[in-house]
């Protein structure tokens, strides 16, 4: 990856051990000032490098930073569900108004092919490209308190029986969450202290808050919740090019689950952060509550078959990419940039995955020995690809050698030798391929199953 | 806990007359043991301890049915122990005839658990999800195979003649390496890969490829794979034993096996000449298998290969779909295909 005699220069706003021991161990030497070849920073930092009216702070050709200018599009929970509703409706109006267009040249090829037959030649090819369908609703219904309070009364009150769950807009780790059943169990957001300013004085605003519906029925392994943390790597967002790391895990509960009214509080059976289940009585430290995502998908492929595990598989990279498209357009695409995000995803009972929000800077801490060789490798595998795709060095890369165990599940970018072939549409062009190379190999997270 | 299980629990299994004493009200002295045994391996185990609540009630379950001890083939893994009508031991016995006359087996299937016993029960947890789906197929494969990997007695399959089993492969197929454990370190391939046996490598291997294992033990009708596995890892690390000066290097060596594949391994550990000269089955001579080396190791496996004639249409691949539920709740079918040897064809 380094070219000889190279000489690389990291910045990096984190002093965690897997992120120091990979620079050190490719020799690269530190920095804290602007010059550096890769920036590790913190997101604070980075709303400063970004800033435009601090012209030299600008970044020069060749530096690379792991964030880009507005990750927040994606990465605040509140602007993060209304950029997918808006993408969803769009899509659905597009995909309406194909359906229209395809029934019509429908109609007319069923002419024309009579008119052919009539004629004796073969039928022409008028029919349309598939157009990406995009999958049903992955993120529950989100309101942001306390602008939309008034429509989530309203909805509260259409479901008498549901359960809501609200989260501080700006706070991590679980810190500030509740779970809501009734109407007045929100008097703990609205009669919290009121934030204070840095002089001390209380803010007019309540602290922004977004309350979404809760899904109570999540898929239980040994009766206890757990989540999904996948770490997904963007280099580009126009074109799109995506990256999905094998090694996500799972982050389960101590305690068994349950939809008890009386434990509707206990923030050990409903929330699965690892800083709050870590307090828990009967926490584990030889494995952390972090079960690998290979053994979920044995564990579904053995009870429920191999076609619902493939799907479930397939359906957590469709949700993933649609997500990241319904940012692409707004998301400044500085080609400095690159970002490691940690996608939170549920499964509910159904086997369909819920998409919980998406961290900007996922955690490097790390808690057991299994979690430290993942983070360590993950961290090598996101400095090997951001660099070497920064310098254009990857195109039309399957290699294992050099995507690790990441494995690219998107790519927008059009193939320099492929020329429509003739009579083809030529908008397909536009459609998306899902690989860089032809159909993909494997699924990111199936296995290879039973050897026959 | 209990009241759970015996709400769930199928009566078939138990016998009436147990339930109508109460016995499963009852605490076992061995519960505890269990209950801590789970604790001690599962609930840390990064792939199993998701299960750790199912493979404690499958180990207890186990523990209280009566019927273990007649159905393992080979007899009780060890001398029961008894007490009599008063509570007390009573003398040992190995019949458990004789136990129904005057006294209680504790725990009441006869098999006494030793550290390590819940580790049989771990990957069913991958199974099935319900306890009323996971024991019957636990209860018939651990009766029919995983019983003999801690059963000490003459009867054929059972652990001493499955550690000579391994000896002997490690010394035809590894020769050198066996005799540098033994002259040079003063030790014994026996002894780091005794773990491996006795657990059925549940723990050592990862969970896929311990199922995909037992499958083929379930295919072939022979726990004979276990320790044939056993020195197939042997001989494949037989370089990096050889390179070994001290004992905690060996120890290295035998201690992760988790990048093991183990089928791929298996099958070119037994069938090298089948799938030619060219398969990359060398032993640490680097030269392709010996004539003499092969005829003997042929020898050692060929009855185990028989069996695999016998099987007719229950190949592997129906047997494991049969482990994913595939179809109906199938109690009947998974009896049905462990009977005993003779039955299998009809």
């Amino acid at each position: 990856m380094r070219r000889e005699n190279e000489r690389i220069v990291y910045r990096t706003d984190f002093d965690k051990y897997v992120l120091i021991s990979n620079f050190e161990r490719l020799g690269w030497t530190r920095s804290t000032d602007e010059d550096f070849d890769i920036y590790w920073a913190s997101v604070h930092n980075v709303r400063g490098l970004f800033n435009p009216e601090v012209l030299s702070k600008r970044l020069r050709d060749g530096q690379v930073v792991n964030h880009f200018p507005n990750h927040y599009e994606l990465t605040r929970k509140d602007l993060m569900a209304r950029n997918i509703k808006r993408y969803r409706r769009e899509r659905e109006r597009q995909a309406l108004q194909e359906q229209a267009e395809e029934r019509f040249l429908e109609s007319l090829s069923s002419f024309a092919s009579f008119a052919a037959r009539k004629k004796g030649q073969s039928e022409p090819n008028l029919s349309m490209p598939q157009v990406d369908r995009v999958p049903p609703e992955w993120v529950p219904a989100t309101y942001s308190l306390p602008n939309d309070y008034a429509i989530f009364v309203e909805e509260f009150r259409k479901s008498p029986n549901s359960t809501w769950i609200a989260k501080p807009t700006g706070k991590a780790q679980g810190r500030g969450i509740f779970l809501v059943s009734k109407l007045n169990q929100l008097k703990r957001w609205s009669n919290a202290p009121k934030e204070k300013n840095q002089q001390g004085q209380p803010l007019p605003f309540r602290e922004p808050y977004i309350i979404s519906r809760y899904i109570s029925n999540p898929l239980l392994v040994g009766g206890k919740k757990f989540d999904m943390r996948l770490y997904v790597l963007v280099t580009s967002y126009r074109p799109l090019k995506v990256f999905l790391y094998r090694g996500g895990f799972c982050r389960f509960c101590v305690e068994q689950y349950s939809t008890d009214v009386a434990e509707i509080d206990n923030i050990f059976v409903h929330l699965t952060n690892v800083a709050i289940q870590k307090q828990a009585e009967d926490y584990n430290e030889q494995h952390g509550g972090k079960w690998a995502i290979s053994d979920l998908m044995l564990f579904i492929e053995s009870t429920r078959g191999r076609a619902a595990s493939e799907k479930l598989a397939s359906d957590m990279e469709q949700i993933i990419v649609h997500t990241l498209k319904a940012v692409q357009g707004i998301i400044v695409n500085d080609k400095h940039c690159f970002e490691m995000y940690g996608f939170d995803v549920l499964i509910d009972k159904d086997l369909r995955p819920w998409l919980l929000e998406v961290n900007a800077s996922p955690s490097m801490t790390t808690t057991t020995e299994d979690d430290r060789l993942l983070k360590l490798r993950l961290i090598n595998d996101v400095l090997n690809i951001a660099i070497q795709e920064k310098r254009g060095q990857l195109e039309g890369c399957d290699d294992d050698l050099i995507l690790g165990d990441f494995a690219c599940i998107f790519d927008e970018k059009p193939k320099v030798n492929l020329g429509t072939r003739s009579g083809e549409d030529p908008r397909s062009e536009r459609n998306e391929r899902s690989s860089s190379r032809g159909p993909r190999r494997s699924n990111s997270f199936s296995r290879t199953g039973y050897w026959r | 806990m209990i009241a759970d299980y015996t709400h769930h629990y199928s009566l078939r299994v138990l016998s009436a007359e147990e339930a109508a004493r109460g016995i499963c009200e009852w605490e076992w002295l061995t519960d505890d043991v269990l209950r801590l045994d789970v604790a001690e391996h599962c609930a840390n185990d990064v792939s199993y301890f998701p299960f750790d609540e199912l493979v404690e009630a499958l180990v207890l379950a186990l523990s209280r049915d009566c019927e273990v001890g007649q159905l393992c083939e080979s007899g009780l893994p060890q001398v029961p122990l008894v007490a009599d009508a008063a509570g007390a031991l009573a003398v040992q016995t190995s019949e458990l005839r004789e136990v129904r006359a005057g006294g209680q087996a504790m725990p009441p299937s006869g098999v006494v658990p030793f550290k390590g016993f819940s580790n049989y029960a771990c990957p069913f947890a991958f199974l099935a999800d319900r306890l009323e789906t996971a024991y019957p197929i636990f209860r018939s494969f651990y009766c029919r195979h995983l019983c003999r990997l801690h059963t000490i007695s003459d009867h054929p399959e059972t652990l001493l003649s499955l550690c000579a089993l391994f000896e002997q492969l490690v010394v035809s197929t590894a020769p050198r390496a066996a005799q540098h454990l033994q002259f040079v370190l003063d030790s014994s391939p026996l002894r780091y890969a005794f773990h491996w046996i006795v657990t059925g490598f549940v723990g050592s291997l990862p969970a896929e490829e311990v199922l995909q294992l037992w499958d083929r033990v379930l295919g072939f009708d022979s726990v004979a794979l276990v320790p044939i596995l056993a020195a197939a890892i042997v001989a494949l690390r037989s370089k990096l034993i050889l390179a070994a000066r001290r004992p905690e290097e060996v120890q290295l060596v035998f201690s992760d096996i988790s990048c093991v594949k183990a089928i791929p391994l298996l099958q070119s550990f037994l069938f090298a000449h089948e799938l030619g000269a060219d398969a990359n089955w060398r032993t640490e001579h680097g030269s392709v298998l010996s004539a003499a080396l092969a005829a003997k190791k042929a020898a050692l496996v060929a009855p185990i290969l028989e069996a695999k004639a016998s099987i007719g249409e229950h190949d592997v691949g129906a047997l494991s779909r049969l482990f994913r539920g595939e179809g109906p709740a199938s109690t009947d079918t998974v009896e049905i295909l462990l009977q005993p040897q003779g039955d299998c064809n009809a």
